[in-house]
């Protein structure tokens, strides 16, 4: 391959890279807009019991899996007939999703970064495989890297594996 | 490009996967957001969400919105100032106006209700801006791989073809083109709820 196209190959990356890391600040943002949402919620609830540290929870003092944990205790005790409780289970779902979309944007980056780093190295498939499952983070995203290395990936999870790697 | 190289093809098609894999994810999300939210959100609030929904779906201001920045500039301009664009298909007028009357119904409503709206109106916008996004890198880089041109200005500008949104041509310019992104680009806005809702 020539220098030149080398070069635009890379300057491709880093826009693509770049592309990717905005949507990934976007989904943060988005998470803090929900956080204000549920807190704006949570402090019109008659019953404010056990929703003290979600009122006073700051986006910036949290990661996005902690205010998840957090949201999803506060679900588990909320009065199922109270509408204004009902409002926090869409919030919680659309804070599920964008956290899950942030993940997955990072694999992708991840896995461009491979890219850049092997194109020009003679490395096997089952070297390479074993380098792109390290950002793999779903089990979507296992069986659409068993497509390609049908030979070193398994399309579904092994129940006795023990990697370690946690998919949701 | 060494559009032969076979490990460039194996990447092109594995990203373009892993992305429809995110896109299929966005749009069951968004699907699920609103039937989930029809359960507890009243009839205007509802029918806002829809309207928004209906917004993004319609061609014509897809159209409008991916290919033309004054165009877009126009129907932002319009939500605020209560006028639409001269040009604008009535469809598209239609649709902005029951969103814009939408919102102002919406706005009068209390805290609770007005913050649900907002995040699920936030949550499209997010899932559309990542659709345009993804889309984006799948495009240019099957221009990077199908090369049909040596000439390399040629290439880019045919990547650009492909870049929609403020953040995706900005990222474009500063590391493909190397160059200040053009000053009416730098009008595009994003920030469509936040000039509805605020």
């Amino acid at each position: 391959m020539d220098q030149r196209n080398t070069e635009l190959a890379l300057d491709w990356l880093n826009y693509a890279q770049a592309s990717l890391d905005s949507r990934i600040q976007h989904a943060g943002q988005a998470t803090e807009k929900v956080l204000v949402a549920v807190q704006a919620i949570s402090s019109q609830l008659n019953d404010k019991q056990d929703l003290g540290a979600l009122i006073s929870l700051r986006s910036d003092q949290a990661s996005t899996a902690e205010i998840l944990h957090l949201l999803r205790d506060v679900l588990d005790h909320l009065d199922t007939q109270n509408d204004l409780a009902q409002l926090i289970s869409p919030l919680f779902s659309t804070l599920q999703f964008e956290d899950r979309t942030r993940q997955k944007l990072e694999s992708i980056l991840g896995i461009l970064s491979i890219w850049a780093e092997v194109r020009n190295e003679d490395i096997t498939d089952k070297v390479l495989s074993a380098r792109l499952m390290q950002h793999v983070v779903s089990l979507e995203q296992q069986a659409i890297l068993a497509k390609y290395f049908p030979d070193y990936v398994q399309a579904e999870a092994d129940d006795d594996d023990d990697d370690g790697i946690d998919f949701f | 490009m060494n559009a032969r190289n076979p490990r460039d093809q194996l990447f092109y098609q594995l990203i373009s996967d892993l992305a429809q894999d995110v896109m299929k994810d966005t749009q069951s999300a968004t699907d699920q957001t609103i039937n989930l939210s029809a359960q507890f959100l009243d009839a205007e609030s509802q029918n806002l969400v829809e309207n928004f929904q209906g917004l993004y779906e319609s061609d014509e201001i897809s159209r409008l919105a991916q290919n033309n920045a004054e165009n877009v500039d126009c129907i932002f301009e319009a939500t605020k100032t209560n006028s639409f664009c001269p040009d604008s298909d009535s469809m598209a007028s239609e649709q902005l106006s029951a969103v814009q009357q939408g919102v102002e119904e919406v706005i009068r409503k209390d805290t609770a209700i007005r913050a649900e709206v907002n995040v699920i109106l936030g949550s499209m916008q997010f899932a559309e801006l990542l659709r345009q996004h993804l889309a984006g890198v799948c495009a240019s880089f099957g221009v990077l791989m199908d090369a049909k041109t040596t000439n390399e200005a040629k290439l880019k500008e045919d990547m650009l073809t492909h870049m929609h949104t403020y953040d995706e041509r900005k990222a474009f310019y500063a590391h493909v083109m190397h160059q200040d992104m053009p000053v009416e680009d730098e009008e595009i806005t994003q920030s469509l709820i936040d000039q509805l809702i605020g």
